[in-house]
């Protein structure tokens, strides 16, 4: 493989317009994916260093450089900026993007022009975010939440923020949208459902709460802003409202959408450990069901957000009962990632390492997750860091490490080109350090007692919060030699192979960096895709 | 590209189903001037969910549609029914 | 297969009517939040809502109820009728479908406009003075149908584009996917309608 590979690819040709402007107007799946990710990575670093600025005040007890009010303003921006605009897009958008079409071999998604229109959607709701935090009178201080009725009550810039929330989750529709269609429709001759991968498997079962839970939100932060401008008074007690069914309405859909971060995650787990192992993976229709049985069930436990809000017992105990199935089938996965690797010959790379990482945090994140789940333990916990801790665990170190193994999996894909090795392995070792020093600290001082979204605490915590924000500073110096390590890669990094990992499934079976058509010749298929010897 | 072939639905059927689907109306509307106390709510909603099963049917055509949509459709009802009840599980034993 | 550079378009009427069937779920959901709100807010405040829904004019909400399935039949049967190739009953069907449209919205309006001079809308001072229960039903009245009328007028848009398609050919006896999509969502709204209407007018 040559240089020509990257002149013929998908990087240098597109549409009729040159430079950047071709890039802005193209209908290229794999370009709007790498739009995606470029959008994503600096909503990252924003929410990133928001996020260091709450560590930086929570050093010391008392106010040190920011004041309550802002304190609230920064929690709220940070919460806002991560979910929404950062892992809620992140892997179905980026990676489901550039490669899900690929890897069940089509040339492009079903609708193309829809997926640009609903990129732009989504910088539109991005613009709207961040324009809700200086305009108007003052940023949102509600939390990512908007818990009413204090998101009703409140003097500050809500309905900016709510309206971007709003825009997004169309933008998230109509990606999952598209990508159902393109599974149903699109698959290469041959190829039947379980002959599929399974990451288009688990962007499928994502797809479909992406469809179906984001209305529900859509809806009710339009009855906010109804509440704000009219006076309808859905959630206000005073007008006979009732604030809990908006914690309902609200969860309803933000449950499910955790599920919409971490499905994908295991879907990029699952391909990555077959590679790396070179083993069939082991119990493929176990994965299948256990991705369609988490998007089903994990569609039914959002009351398990509210066990304190005053719901009725027979709701509390039925959520909790549903919350420790939906753990049955997470389990299965990672029992099922194990066995994979079992007597597998193992072939130790960056993306293999930031695997193991993402296994190691996932299972500490799902094991205190059924800690909130249950009715008596989450009355003590409710609140307090460790749901933060139990949360990023899950969100960073789940979905967040499964990034940052899709990235260094399917580099050589994208860009046609290496990175440095060494650099990598440094950076997710460092990453791992800084995010387990960051984050274990806040499941003891949570349990302890220390609230969550408090600016000021008890001395008594102070050595968790100094921990943790040491802990910060070395997972910022992780992600600045990764991105480092990535871009000097992208433009002069080593000429990778087509196929750098043995890898089986189709996208290892055209060139590095891709043709804009994909396939010359659409493959059909006659076996599964894990068939290695 | 092979096309399906398309079924179609003739006038006269769609006269039929208009036909059902305003008798149905004239019931429901009838049905408020008696005092039926709590079944009110349950037979206007069972007429309303049979005029919507016959819309979906035939002036929606999934009758004559390929299985996934059938069981697409299926899906989505079944999950909001589902929404409904669980929902209902904290509002009725408050 | 060919081995063309540029993406070969080829036409998949499935695969369309897959996204907009998709694309009326998510609708459905939409309204079916309002109606969770609903139906919680009249488990609360029943006696209220009966007040409520007493001062809702039974007759226009029956007018539009028909006026809705009228419409929802001639566009039907406008599909069956660009299908058969008969593209004067087409256009002629579709622009029944149209003016029924505009007929409810002309409804709504006057419906609406008598609730306005009697200062009954959200914010008005008269509605603050009313129990909590029949707020919440004028509230959730003024936000359902509102959301619904906007739909109304989408769909009016949606078909009044399909008309000027087919008139200029774009949308053809073999080529009618997007008449069909858009019959599609005008059912979706008449379905929203068939709920909304006895839940609201029928209840008292």
């Amino acid at each position: 493989m040559e240089i020509s590979a990257i002149e013929n690819s998908y990087l240098k040709h597109g549409t009729k317009y040159k430079g950047i402007l071709g890039w802005l107007t193209s209908t290229d799946h794999k370009r709007i994916g790498l739009m995606y990710m470029y959008a994503i990575m600096i909503f990252f670093l924003v929410g990133g260093l928001l996020g260091g600025l709450m560590r930086l005040e929570l050093f010391r007890p008392g106010q040190d450089y920011i004041t309550a009010q802002t304190y609230n303003a920064v929690f709220t921006v940070h919460g806002v900026i991560m979910i929404f605009l950062v892992v809620i897009p992140g892997l179905a958008a980026v990676f489901g993007n550039i490669l899900m079409p690929i890897m069940i071999g089509a040339r492009d998604v079903a609708f193309p022009k829809l997926n640009l229109f609903s990129f732009y959607i989504y910088i539109f709701g991005a613009i709207l975010a961040i324009s809700s935090q200086f305009l108007g009178k003052g940023a949102p201080d509600t939390g990512w939440t908007f818990y009413a009725p204090y998101s009703t009550d409140t003097n500050t810039n809500v309905v900016a923020a709510v309206l971007a929330a709003f825009v997004l989750g169309f933008s998230s529709i109509l990606t999952g949208l598209n990508f159902i269609v393109t599974i149903h429709r699109m698959r290469a001759p041959g190829m039947t459902w379980f002959k599929m991968p399974l990451f288009p498997w688990s962007l499928y079962a994502t797809a479909w709460i992406q469809l179906l839970a984001t209305p529900i939100v859509g809806i009710t932060l339009l009855m906010i802003i109804a509440e704000r401008w009219f006076k309808i008074g859905f959630f206000d007690p005073n007008l006979g409202g009732d604030p809990i069914l908006f914690q309902h309405l609200f969860w309803i859909y933000s449950h499910p959408a955790v599920y919409i971060m971490i499905l994908p995650a295991m879907g990029v787990i699952t391909e990555i450990i077959p590679t790396f192992s070179q083993k069939r993976v082991f119990g493929y229709k176990a994965i299948v069901f256990s991705s369609v049985a988490i998007a089903a069930v994990g569609y039914l436990v959002w009351g398990h957000h509210m066990y304190t809000a005053g719901m009725s017992v027979t709701a509390r105990w039925f959520f909790s009962l549903l919350t420790f199935i939906v753990a049955v089938p997470s389990a299965i996965k990672v029992f099922n990632w194990i066995s994979t690797m079992y007597k597998g010959s193992i072939n130790l790379q960056p993306p293999f390492f930031f695997t193991m990482a993402f296994i190691f945090n996932f299972m500490i994140g799902g094991l205190t997750g059924l800690v909130l789940g249950s009715l008596a333990t989450d009355i003590h916990v409710h609140d307090t860091a460790f749901v933060v801790a139990h949360f990023h665990y899950i969100i960073f170190g789940g979905m967040g490490f499964a990034f940052l193994a899709a990235i260094h999996y399917w580099f050589p894909k994208i860009y046609g080109r290496m990175y440095n090795n060494k650099l990598a392995n440094t950076s997710c070792a460092l990453i791992f350090g800084g995010f387990t020093l960051l984050y274990f600290p806040q499941f003891i001082i949570g349990l302890q007692g220390m609230p969550r979204r408090y600016f000021d605490y008890l001395p008594k915590y102070e050595w968790g919060q100094v921990f943790s924000f040491f802990g910060a500073i070395v997972l910022g110096i992780g992600i600045l030699i990764m991105l480092i390590n990535l871009f000097k890669s992208a433009r002069k990094g080593k000429i990778a192979s087509s196929n750098p990992w043995g890898g089986k499934t189709l996208e290892w079976t055209i060139a590095s960096p891709p043709t804009v058509e994909n396939f010359e010749e659409i493959p059909i298929i006659t076996e599964g895709p894990y068939e290695y010897k | 590209m092979e096309q399906e072939h398309q079924h179609i639905t003739s006038y006269r059927t769609y006269a039929i189903v208009l036909t059902a689907l305003l008798f149905l109306t004239a019931i429901t509307v009838f049905v408020t001037w008696f005092d039926l106390e709590a079944l009110t709510i349950v037979v206007a909603m069972a007429i309303a969910c049979v005029k919507v099963t016959i819309v979906i049917s035939y002036f929606m055509h999934v009758k004559h549609d390929k299985l996934v949509f059938k069981l697409m459709v299926g899906m989505v009802f079944i999950l909001i029914l589902v929404i409904f009840l669980i929902l209902f599980s904290d509002y009725l034993f408050r | 297969m060919e081995n063309s550079i540029t993406h070969t378009e080829h036409r998949d009427d499935t695969a369309s009517k897959m996204g907009m069937w998709l694309f009326i779920f998510t609708e459905l959901l939409l309204f079916g939040g309002l109606f969770i709100v609903y139906s919680v807010y009249r488990s609360k405040y029943t006696a209220d809502f009966h007040v409520a829904a007493n001062q809702l004019n039974t007759f226009i909400g029956t007018v539009n109820t028909v006026i809705l399935l009228v419409s929802s039949m001639t566009v039907a049967m406008s599909v069956t009728a660009l299908r058969t190739g008969n593209k004067g009953l087409t256009l002629k069907l579709l622009a029944t479908t149209i003016f029924f449209a505009f007929l409810f919205l002309v409804n709504k309006y006057f419906e609406w406009g008598l609730k306005f001079e009697h200062h009954l809308y959200p914010g008005s001072e008269l509605m603050l003075t009313l129990k909590r229960g029949e707020l919440l039903f004028f509230g959730l009245y003024f936000f359902m149908t509102g959301l619904h009328a906007l739909h109304i007028i989408v769909g009016m848009i949606l078909l009044i584009v399909i008309y000027r398609k087919i008139q200029t050919g774009r949308i053809t006896k073999d080529d009618n996917v997007l008449l069909e999509n858009g019959g599609l969502y005008w059912h979706l709204v008449d379905l929203i309608w068939i709920f909304l209407f006895p839940l609201l007018y029928l209840i008292s």
